[in-house]
């Protein structure tokens, strides 16, 4: 293995969030691989958890698109793409034990490098979690319609 | 007419817990109880699986410390096969556990447990966190984040990922270091190292003024300590022999075998808790509580075995006693062992043989049992398997550290509950939130992995509760 790869200043890094033997939840994971199918390649992370660490990196990036799964709710859910607002509310430790949460790496991101890049959040409706790699067919019927909203962000010039 | 006070649940802390404080008629504290009220029998789903098969499985226990459990599992592996691995893949699985030990201690103490010592026990909780600790000390915030993400990309470097490799297998390992691997990790040395120093510094600072009284109160008694020794007593944390020795330095057991560990560590249950109360045999259940971790393996060993960590190591004897007794002191040991991991990971990388092509000796099975041991960042872990002429697991039995100090976190939330609840607790009482606080940090301490120890899925938030004689309730408070 040779030394851990930087990412190129201003990059677009799409980070992946989800634990992958967890049925849906490793939706993020899926989108964010095949993100790397686009030209130009965005950086990619894979992660479990949104530990502060990743903060070091969101302060290198032009712009940064969390990819994650969602409890579905309501009767047809559908992916959503939304713009992040940096927020302190994710507490390590608090709740989620050891992570904080996209809109809590963001601000921390800012109190670590002075500036926060552009932030989006790409939900997937998910809807079950059993042990095992496979996504269930409610979430791969939605996978389309999300891929279509990550080619959009990655197409799309920096906000 | 008794009542207990609950604490539910715990937070900074991995898994989930509750914890009670039971009165008496009077509404004086008669005892405090840490529940673990998490279960996910890891044990029992292992069976029928390959042997090798058992580090991949066993690193998911939990997302924090996965490296022990694959190194714990990749040495039981190679006792099953029965072949002595090359010594490139000896120092290899050295070198990840040293990473292991820096990125989870550093995690416990930059972000899980400073907030505390910086901003105060009686601080708004919802500043106590990671932007707390920015807006509070920003460079020692920055320079925490950079030496846990040293600690974890050296694991990537590696293992190829930062939780969840399987690099470490039966009979060594997958994969060498290379050449620009071992600059990367040269290169980020020195800011690890100055970090530390930071931290250390800062640390004896608060040590010798406001955090006083918490050294005194948190969890300070006497106890045994268990944990590995290398030749010459010297510090260790992967290889060497159980060692155990008692509050008053005596040494009560030396040489011992994870082999034998049946025969000196038994494993009580209460009905309260799903976490086990392991005890050192001889001494029966409940005196024979031990304490594990990085404050345990500091009191066993004799020596660390390189500069800078054995002038600090003499440092914190000086300031907490030669066998240091205050579970509040494992905050300092775990800074002590970042000192002498990264000395440690200095020595392994400019050796020679590290950097050897040769890194795994195959066999066959030639053994139906075998039990292994590492120390995890919170404490000795043993795996010990039973498997079939296949190589399929029978029984499985995991020994977690966490779980051997759970003796001693119950007695430390009842020193700290005596020490803050001074007055009798009326039927009208509420808790405040600097007990809460204290409570919950006396578990914290510990740095417990409760996922791992009750091989348990979900979060770790805190519940405390107060209970009265009869068992109702009389207070609560939940935090996460």
């Amino acid at each position: 293995m040779s030394a851990p790869a930087a990412l190129a200043a201003g990059a677009d890094l799409v980070i992946g969030v989800g634990n992958p033997l967890r049925g849906d939840d490793g939706a993020g994971w899926w989108l964010a691989r095949r993100a790397r199918r686009h030209r130009p390649a965005p950086a990619v992370r894979l992660v479990r958890q949104v530990t502060p660490e990743l903060a070091l990196e969101l302060a290198e990036v032009r712009r940064v698109l969390f990819v994650d799964a969602w409890c579905a709710e309501g009767p047809d859910p559908a992916p959503l793409l939304r713009p992040l607002r940096p927020e302190q509310s994710g507490e390590v430790g608090v709740g989620g034990g050891h992570g904080l949460d996209p809109a809590g790496l963001l601000a921390l991101a800012g109190l670590l490098g002075g500036a926060t890049p552009p932030g989006w959040l790409l939900l997937v409706p998910a809807f079950a979690f059993p042990h095992g790699t496979d996504l269930s067919d409610d979430l791969r019927a939605r996978l389309p319609a999300a891929g279509r909203l990550l080619e959009d962000w990655l197409a799309k010039k920096p906000a | 007419m008794t009542r207990t006070v609950l604490i539910d649940p715990v937070t900074r802390i991995e898994g989930h817990a509750k914890i009670t404080l039971h009165l008496d008629e009077g509404g004086h504290l008669v005892d405090a109880r840490f529940h673990v009220v998490e279960y996910r029998g890891f044990e029992k789903f292992c069976e029928g699986r390959p042997f090798t098969e058992m580090a991949g499985i066993t690193a998911r226990i939990c997302g924090i410390c996965p490296v022990s459990h694959l190194l714990a599992a990749a040495k039981t592996g190679d006792k099953l096969l029965a072949v002595a691995i090359p010594p490139a893949a000896a120092r290899l699985r050295r070198l990840l556990n040293l990473a292991q030990l820096t990125q989870s201690h550093a995690l416990s103490f930059f972000h899980l447990s400073s907030p505390d010592f910086l901003l105060g026990w009686e601080s708004d909780p919802a500043k106590r966190n990671v932007f707390g600790l920015m807006a509070a000390d920003p460079d020692l915030a920055r320079a925490g984040i950079r030496l846990r993400q040293f600690g974890q990309q050296v694991l990537e470097l590696l293992g190829g990922r930062k939780i969840h490799s399987a690099w470490a297998v039966p009979g060594g390992v997958r994969t060498p270091l290379s050449a620009e691997a071992k600059a990367w990790i040269l290169d980020r040395l020195p800011e690890a190292r100055a970090t530390v120093r930071l931290a250390l510094d800062l640390y004896k600072r608060l040590l010798d003024g406001p955090l006083q009284r918490e050294q005194r109160v948190f969890g300070d008694f006497p106890s045994l300590f268990l944990g590995l020794v290398g030749e010459g007593g010297r510090w260790e944390h992967i290889d060497g022999t159980i060692r155990v020795r008692a509050s008053d330095g005596t040494i009560v057991a030396d040489g011992l075998s994870e082999d034998d560990y049946h025969t000196f560590l038994g494993e009580a249950v209460e009905p309260w808790s799903y976490l086990k109360f392991p005890y050192y045999r001889p001494l029966g259940y409940p005196d024979g509580m031990y304490r594990v971790g990085p404050l345990a393996r500091l009191n066993v060993c004799d020596a660390i075995g390189t500069p800078w960590a054995d002038a600090e190591l003499a440092d914190l004897r000086a300031r907490s006693g030669q066998v240091a007794t205050s579970s509040f002191a494992y905050h300092h040991a775990r800074l002590v062992e970042i000192v002498a991991c990264l000395e440690a990971i200095e020595e392994l990388v400019n050796d020679p043989e590290l950097m050897t092509g040769r890194v795994r000796s195959r066999a066959s099975l030639n053994r139906n049992e075998a039990v292994g041991v590492s120390e995890a960042p919170r404490g000795t872990l043993f795996h010990h398997y039973r498997v079939d002429d296949d190589g399929l697991i029978q029984k499985v039995n995991l020994i977690i550290a966490t779980g051997q100090n759970n003796l001693a976190m119950n007695r430390t939330v009842a020193q700290i509950a005596r020490e803050y609840i001074t007055e009798p607790v009326g039927p009208d009482a509420t808790i405040p939130e600097p007990l809460l606080n204290r409570v919950e940090a006396g578990i914290r301490c510990f740095d417990p992995c409760l996922s791992c120890s009750t091989h348990a899925a979900g979060q770790m938030p805190l519940r405390l509760e107060l209970r009265a004689a009869d068992g109702s309730l009389v207070a609560e408070r939940c935090r996460g």
